[in-house]
């Protein structure tokens, strides 16, 4: 008789069991939606984040990239000014060259020339030229 | 939070478990409509125990039948089929008792499928268990 009973206990303690985990269930099931929600929502924000970096990386690449386009282009601009300096002055060199070069030329080639008069214009003085250096 | 490994709780259906939670169905609806036929084990028992019996049978297996079907949602799933398998188990283990009582010995092969059953039952239901551990310790991660 007593086994009959133990078997009776048993049975209801499967019974209450099955019950209590119903319940259990039942009642979680908001609980275990919300964790859900929570981790989703930690994985989109961790994603976010990584986006987020990616976003600050490439901005600030793109910013060195400017920085040192500008600083180029700063020195080409200063180069090409130097060098229109340069041919200026060269072309007034020529200029003048060829001035001095005419009024030798025309003086030269005068029916009036004479050996004193072309040595004076040669010679640096009152009259003359600036003076051609024989080395 | 990094993303984990794919944890598999639930896998395929498992088709003794779904069948036999039909049966237990089948059974309850039997009784309840046409009661047990003359001759058959259960027409000894008294009829006290039989309802008893039936009424945690047929509770436990559509429970359990509802958790199995369920489609999504796992873990409400599977705590709703533990529940109804262990419901059944209780209603497996009356009758096993019951017809060992009264009928003894002679009903032995009856006797060895209730504790079959029985025993699939409560080995499902611990698998259940593990399974709910496992995921309610991958969403903690």
């Amino acid at each position: 008789m007593t086994w009959q009973i133990f078997v009776g206990f048993l049975a209801a303690a499967l019974g209450s069991s099955g019950l209590t985990v119903l319940i259990q269930t039942l009642a979680g099931r908001k609980k275990v939606r919300a964790d859900v929600a929570d981790t989703l929502s930690d994985t989109a924000l961790a994603l976010l984040q990584a986006v987020r970096d990616d976003a600050a990386a490439q901005i600030e690449l793109a910013r060195k990239d400017v920085a040192s386009a500008r600083l180029e282009a700063v020195e080409a601009r200063n180069e090409a000014a130097a060098a229109r300096a340069e041919a200026t002055a060269a072309r007034r060199e020529a200029m003048a060259a060829a001035a001095e070069m005419r009024r030798l030329t025309s003086e030269i080639l005068s029916p009036n020339a004479t050996i004193e008069r072309l040595r004076s214009l040669v010679e640096p003085g009152p009259n003359g030229g600036a003076g051609v250096r024989t080395y | 939070m990094r993303p984990g490994p794919v944890v598999v709780v639930a896998g395929p259906r498992r088709p003794h478990e779904l069948l036999l939670l039909v049966v237990g169905l089948l059974s309850t609806v039997g009784y309840l409509v046409g009661g047990p036929t003359n001759g058959s084990v259960v027409a000894v028992l008294p009829s006290w125990a039989v309802a008893a019996m039936y009424v945690l049978l047929g509770a436990g297996s559509a429970i359990g039948l509802i958790g199995c079907l369920m489609p999504r949602r796992v873990e409400y799933a599977l705590g709703i089929e533990q529940g109804g398998l262990l419901i059944q188990a209780a209603g497996i283990l009356v009758f096993a008792v019951t017809v060992l009582a009264h009928v003894g010995w002679r009903g032995w092969s009856f006797l060895i499928i209730m504790g079959g059953w029985l025993v699939a039952n409560l080995w499902r239901a611990w698998q259940i268990q593990v399974a709910v551990r496992t995921l309610r310790r991958a969403g903690e991660r």
